[in-house]
């Protein structure tokens, strides 16, 4: 089986210009909705209490949110979580003790028969402000880490041309995936958090693997053009990283599936990463490279030196 | 590089090398393939239970249909082994229902155990540990409040400070004494520099901030003291919380410092969160005082005189003791609930040396007089205001002294329930400081279970799909990259198992995740491979190529990740660290098996030089 045998030489970076356009104009936009619709930060971010619920039967949605009015909860916010019998509570209260009086006041209510539960608590948490203040810097300090230590790896094994080009393109991911979950308005939890992370690993990966061959035909094609070598390097590359990017999709569309509702958002964001990252280490981190080769010179020095055998 | 690839030749080492990893590896993946029985214990502060209870829960249980796999009862722990899940729920409803009816504040925790084989004990292999969010449990984030620590410091050193410059009859015309510094003001001689001179002899640690002008010197905690004093704090605090959980008796517990000031506890498979909250965050202790039997405190007369202190017992009946402590609970080594001769609770108390030869000293001088037991508690009650500790402190106890007491003796004049509390307290000591609960998550048994069938669905159907596809895509090839990326699963569970790493459910996302990614390097090999053979390169060449040409790439795609992996595990926690640790160990598990162990079997498959390679071109 051989996907890609008829596409082995496709102008990459004469379409790479146009998408390298259009990618621009959209970070400005995502930049645009990211400041402008902020993110709809989940529990571990803002802090405050969050109530899971299981009903043993069907609830009605309209009808439990008049109980919950009812029973005299403030600043709370009911939510629908996967089944008709699942619901999430999440209230603005920064009180250990009101969160036991409100739980208290919900089992009591709803639990009458104590032998026959119908509301079931999976889960409950609270996180005080000062937790979710320390997260959500933590969290950005920690993305602006990787970053940085990234670049530094690529300048140790590459140099610092191609590190700054896969950071552009990094970056771009960021944007993008960050720019959708303000959009959609995904709940911004660790767990997204954390498939933020994945992408940034999943993506420099991609990356690395068309800079690699990028560097080995600078070498064994050093008589050609930039424009050829890169080229050369995306088709020769393409069809691995095509069929890397399928099996891991294959893989998350499974997670999306199966994941329950804990790992839906985390396997979304995953999703999208996945095609976003494919797709900037295609179109714009290689394209990035041709730009800046008209301004510095990216054959390395050794490289070179090898000319004469 | 090329030495490295070199080293391939040596094929009978790589081989068995490959093989002894795999089986030792497989004896420690084993385990994991024990499904845990649902357990219910209860348990009583490591106090006996009653039989009349124990058969009266399993004659409940017995009534009620439930049927029993196995109970047993060792170290004053009742643990009854269910069928399924669901009745081991269903049955926590019934005992909790039991007791409440019985008055017994018992400590119901769902649990669960494994019937493993004494075998894979001997050879220390255990299963993964699994995370709150797989097994239901109750965490919390603990703050230790450090600013009141530094403030008693900061005071400590003002009045030695004021005792010093009595005692060498240097005179200061003012003092003040601020929360993170104090200052004195000298009279303006030649007697400053010989101060001077003597404090910074006497008071190294201290910072000195020196106005000439106004003979004015303020005095700060050195870093390298606050940070002498926090690492102290944090250290104790540690300490006091592992004893604590002790004490409540549960097993798989951990504590463990966050940051430089937060502590995270996380007791799995607790359901009765107020019992743990209250053994957390309280601070109780005992203290004694002498009675001020010549002046006598009522509604006429509301004088407190100098040297005494105005208590209340638990009837609020005033009461005068004298200030100076004669017993504090710092002495205590050990304490231990009991019944005395005329059924009523108490608590045995047992004292260090040099707090009985004390004790004997005062009490020695004071027989005939009276004197009181003072209970102290203080807790936070959840509130993040630092001032918000109460404090809780009462007369339990005032008695005629008999005789010298030493050594060990008793108090009486509390509850069941508070002896219990008092003397597990005082058995686990005095926390440092104000430690009050930022963050509380109590994760049900049902969701977690929810969680690890869904997440172990997701591993297995994830990997049935890319087996196949690469079955599709790779033929013969594709089958020797799946059965490498099979032991993979092998090697990676059993790393985690040895390392005893916590399985969380990103955690398992990550597993799945990885299982994607490291057909990666299979891919990029397979690739080049194939780029070779068009090339019309003879089958060895082009394999021997693709390895190494691949090999480079490889490695370098995969340590950009590995160190993200590494920096999420050091900056992050809970499902992050599970997240980080599954996709850094997935990295090194999915090198060796998928570049070493494909080579392997390649090698083995395809020694002669055969014709066409079945790699699906």
């Amino acid at each position: 089986m051989d996907f890609f045998k008829k596409i082995n030489n496709f102008n990459f970076i004469f379409y790479s210009s146009y998408f390298f356009k259009f990618s621009f104009f959209l970070f400005f936009i995502f930049i645009f909705i990211i400041f402008f619709l902020g993110l709809n930060l989940g529990l571990d971010f803002k802090g405050g209490i969050q109530i899971e619920m299981k009903f043993k039967n069907f609830y009605d949605f309209n009808i439990l949110n008049k109980e919950f009015h009812n029973l005299d909860i403030k600043n709370f916010s009911l939510q629908r979580y996967g089944s008709d019998k699942e619901f999430l509570l999440n209230i603005t209260e920064f009180d250990l003790n009101n969160k036991n009086k409100i739980l208290n006041l919900i089992n009591n209510y709803f639990n009458v028969d104590e032998l026959n539960k119908c509301l079931e608590i999976r889960r409950s948490e609270y996180i005080g402000s000062v937790v979710s203040d320390k997260l959500y810097d933590d969290g950005s300090f920690s993305i602006f880490l990787a970053m940085l230590a990234m670049m530094l790896y690529i300048t140790f094994r590459f140099n610092y041309k191609f590190a700054l080009c896969a950071i552009i393109a990094l970056f771009h991911d960021m944007i993008f995936l960050i720019g959708v979950i303000s959009l959609f308005k995904i709940e911004f939890t660790l767990n997204v958090f954390a498939s933020l992370m994945a992408i940034l690993g999943y993506s420099i990966n991609d990356t690395v693997v068309i800079f690699d061959r990028i560097r080995e035909n600078m070498i064994e094609l050093k008589k050609y053009d930039l424009y050829i070598i890169i080229n050369e390097s995306i088709n020769k590359t393409l069809s691995r990283t095509l069929m890397t990017s399928f099996t891991t999709l294959l893989v998350v569309i499974i997670l999306i599936i199966f994941g329950g509702n804990s790992l839906f958002y985390f396997s979304i964001i995953l999703f999208f990463g996945i095609i976003i990252g494919t797709y900037s280490s295609i179109f714009i981190a290689p394209y990035c490279i041709y730009l800046f080769s008209k301004y510095i010179n990216f054959f390395i020095k050794e490289d070179i030196v090898d000319e004469t055998p | 590089m090329i030495k490295f690839y070199n080293y391939y030749k040596l094929f009978n080492f790589r081989f068995f090398l490959f093989l002894l990893f795999l089986f030792i590896s497989f004896f420690y993946f084993l385990p994991n393939l024990y499904k845990e029985q649902p357990v219910i214990n209860i348990n009583n502060d490591n106090m006996p239970i009653s039989n009349e209870n124990i058969n009266d829960i399993l004659f409940i249980l017995k009534n009620s249909n439930f049927e029993i796999k196995k109970k047993s009862y060792e170290n004053n722990n009742l643990s009854i082994n269910f069928f399924s899940f669901e009745e081991q729920l269903l049955a926590k409803n019934y005992i909790e229902n039991y007791l409440k009816n019985k008055n017994l504040n018992y400590n119901i925790s769902l649990d669960t155990i494994l019937n493993i084989p004494l075998f894979f004990e001997k050879i220390y292999s255990k299963p993964m540990k699994l995370g709150l969010d797989l097994k239901g449990g109750v965490r919390f984030l603990m703050e230790i409040d450090y600013d009141s620590i530094m403030i008693k410091n900061i005071e400590n050193y003002y009045n030695d400070m004021k005792y010093f410059l009595k005692k060498e009859n240097y005179f200061y015309i003012n003092s003040n004494c601020f929360n993170d510094s104090f200052e004195f003001v000298f009279n303006s001689d030649k007697n400053f520099d010989l101060i001077l001179n003597y404090l910074r002899n006497n008071f190294s640690e201290l910072i000195f901030d020196i106005n000439y002008k106004k003979k004015l010197i303020s005095f700060n905690l050195s870093d390298i003291k606050i940070n002498e004093i926090k690492k102290f704090i944090l250290d104790k605090s540690l300490i006091s919380f592992r004893k604590r959980i002790n004490e409540l008796g549960l097993s798989e517990s951990s504590v463990r410092k966050y940051g430089e000031k937060n502590i995270i506890i996380e007791l799995p498979g607790v359901q009765n969160l107020n019992r743990a909250r209250n053994i957390l965050g309280k601070t109780a202790t005992i203290n004694f005082f002498m009675v001020d039997n010549n002046n006598i405190y009522n509604s006429n007369n509301k004088y407190v005189p100098f040297g005494s202190k105005l208590f209340y017992d638990k009837n609020n009946i005033p009461i005068l003791l004298k200030k100076k402590l004669v017993l504090t609970g710092d002495s205590i080594i050990s304490a231990y609930s009991s019944v005395n001769e005329e059924n009523k609770p108490t608590v045995n108390i047992q004292l260090t040396n040099i707090g009985a030869k004390n004790f004997f000293n005062i009490t020695s001088k004071n027989v005939g007089k009276l004197m009181a037991v003072v209970y102290n508690e203080s807790f936070n009650d959840g509130n993040e205001s630092y001032k918000n500790l109460k404090i809780k402190e009462e007369v339990i106890n005032v008695a005629k002294i008999m005789q010298p007491l030493s050594k060990s003796f008793q108090i009486t004049g509390l509850n069941f329930e508070e002896a219990n509390d008092l003397a597990l307290l005082l058995r686990a000591g005095v926390l440092p400081t104000n430690i009050f609960i930022i963050e509380e998550k109590i994760i049900g048994p049902s969701l977690g279970k929810e969680n690890i069938e869904k997440g172990y669905n997701a591993i297995i159907y994830g990997l049935l799909s890319v087996l196949l596809f690469m079955i599709f895509y790779y033929n013969v090839f594709g089958v020797i990259a799946n059965i490498c990326l099979l032991f993979n699963l092998i090697f990676l569970v059993s790393f985690m198992s040895i390392l005893g790493a916590v399985l969380t459910l990103p955690g398992i996302a990550g597993i799945v995740l990885t299982l994607g990614m490291a057909i990666d390097s299979n891919v990029l090999i397979f690739e080049r491979i194939r780029e070779k053979l068009l090339l019309k390169n003879d089958c060895k060449l082009s394999i021997n190529s693709g390895y190494k040409h691949a090999l480079i790439t490889i490695i370098d795609s995969n340590l950009t990740t590995f160190f993200v992996g590494l920096l999420l595990f050091i900056v992050g926690d809970g499902p992050i660290k599970g997240f980080a640790i599954t996709l850094c160990i997935g990295i090194v598990t999915s090198l060796y098996s998928s570049i070493i162990g494909t080579r392997i079997i390649v090698d083995v498959f395809f020694k002669n030089n055969v014709k066409i390679l079945p790699i699906g071109l």
